[in-house]
Formats: structure tokens, C-alpha cells, sequence
């Protein structure tokens, strides 16, 4: 009878113990800030790379400034896929921006 | 290196002679309604840009250079609205030529409701082919001014004037 007790009480004292860690491990992933991928981080650094060189040669594309904006914004969410869709649109057009100082003068008259 | 100096610049420059500080180039509350009123003392005269010595070259040089560059991700330059397809309408206007563009600054825009110096045009004009503007007031636009100004020698000057 005894035996019986004991082995119940056990039982249920286990099972608040196994609750309260399962609740503690639920706690601790909630609280774990989502981190961004390292190929969006990478994405983004090198956009605001890009942007920053254009800037100073003065051939920055207001297109190419807000998709950085918005690459930005998706990185506070962390959001992977904006961030590099939003990262390739600032690089690329940055990258325009600048190659279009190369281009010929439009017609002197 | 020499640099031009604009009618902003010279304004300014009679302020901190005289005491006081000198106005922000952008701010149309400050400097926009100085010049709009200080502009007027000239109503009449002829333009008159005069262009000589390597400095002045340069910079007129580098005022032409800005104006036929393309820029922005529409890729025109100045020249392609107000060389190319002059007397084309574009937003409900016509496509103004070059000569005689800088004789009227300020201008009061009724559409915006506020005043535009001539380097505010041309930073509102390098927004509109999504280009990020140059700082109203350097050397960019002060050098496309003095290019943009010769090509208006001879034409009378008149402030303020009122635009749709």
C-alpha cells in the first residue's frame, strides 16, 4: 500500500518536473531573438556597400536608395527573403547608377 | 581653384559681413524669399555672364558636362527635355528651350504653393528622372547655373514670377 503511494507520488511529481522544463525550453526559444541568415546579412552589406560608393560619386538612383530602405526595414523584421530581394535591387541599380557616368554625353548642340 | 559665386552665395556673404549668419541655400523661407525680393532691384536688365580665365572655363565646362550627362534610372540628361524635344508638352507643359530659362528665379509655383530657386528647379528636375539631387548650393549647381546663365546673355531679367 505503502509502495503504492510512494510510486503514484513519484508519477505525479515527474510529470510537473518533465511540464515545467518542456515550459522552460518553450520560454527560452520564444525569447531567442530570430537571427538573419549570414547570405542576407552578406546580401545587405554589400548593397549598403554599393550605395555608399555611389553616393559619393554622386550617381545614386533614388530607386537604388529606397530599395536599400526597404532592405533595411525587412532585416529589422527579419525577414530573409526581402531583405535579399530588396538588397540585389539596390546593388544592381547602384551599380547602374555609377556605370552611367561612363556613358556618352546626349547630343551638343 | 577659383569657384563660382551665385547671387545666394554673394547675398550670404553681405550677411556674415554685416553680422549676421547666413542663410541655409535650400531654405525658401530665408533665402528663397531674400533673393525673390532682391532679384527684382535687377527686373529689366540684361543678362550679362561673362567667362574668362582657365577657372571660369572649368567651371563653365563642368556646367556643360552636368547638363548633357544623363542621369537617374529614366537616364536623361537636361539636354533631353530642353534640347531634344523642346516645344513637346511633358505633364501638361511645354518643354521650354534653353536660352532664357535663368532669367526668372525665384518663381512661385501654384501647383507646389511655395517658391523654387533655380537650384531647387534643378533639384526637383533630378527627382523627377529618379536621380538623388546634388546639394542646392554646391559646386555642381553652381557650375550648371553659370553654364545654364551665359546661355541667356542678352535676355532681360524678371522676378519674381508666378508659374502653374
Amino acid at each position: 500500500m505503502n509502495s503504492r503511494r510512494i510510486a503514484i507520488g513519484w508519477l505525479v511529481w515527474s510529470g510537473f518536473v518533465v511540464g515545467g522544463l518542456g515550459y522552460g525550453v518553450c520560454a527560452a526559444e520564444n525569447n531567442r531573438k530570430p537571427v538573419l541568415s549570414a547570405e542576407a546579412t552578406e546580401a545587405l552589406a554589400r548593397a549598403e556597400s554599393s550605395v555608399d560608393l555611389a553616393t559619393a560619386k554622386k550617381a545614386l538612383w533614388t530607386t537604388a536608395a529606397s530599395a536599400l530602405v526597404q532592405a533595411q526595414e525587412a532585416a529589422k523584421q527579419q525577414d530573409d527573403a526581402a531583405v535579399m530581394k530588396y538588397a540585389a535591387v539596390a546593388n544592381e541599380q547602384a551599380a547602374l547608377g555609377m556605370a552611367q557616368l561612363d556613358s556618352p554625353l546626349t547630343s551638343q548642340h | 581653384m577659383k569657384k563660382v559665386v551665385t547671387f545666394e552665395m554673394a547675398l550670404n556673404q553681405c550677411r556674415t559681413n554685416n553680422g549676421e549668419a547666413p542663410y541655409k541655400q535650400a531654405d525658401m523661407n530665408t533665402m528663397g524669399l531674400l533673393t525673390a525680393y532682391a532679384r527684382t532691384l535687377s527686373d529689366g536688365m540684361l543678362m550679362n555672364i561673362k567667362v574668362k580665365g582657365g577657372g571660369a572655363l572649368a567651371a563653365f565646362e563642368s556646367g556643360r558636362r552636368f547638363f548633357y550627362q544623363r542621369r537617374g534610372q529614366l537616364n536623361f540628361s537636361c539636354a533631353s527635355c530642353h534640347v531634344d524635344h523642346v516645344g513637346e508638352i511633358l505633364r501638361t507643359e511645354y518643354l521650354s528651350m534653353l536660352p532664357g530659362q535663368a532669367t526668372h528665379w525665384p518663381a512661385f509655383r501654384g501647383g507646389d504653393y511655395t517658391l523654387f530657386t533655380l537650384q531647387r528647379r534643378y533639384s526637383a528636375c533630378n527627382q523627377l528622372v529618379r536621380a538623388v539631387p546634388m546639394e542646392i548650393g554646391g559646386e555642381e549647381y553652381n557650375n550648371l547655373e553659370y553654364f545654364h546663365s551665359y546661355l541667356s546673355n542678352g535676355l532681360p531679367l524678371k522676378s519674381s514670377v508666378f508659374r502653374k
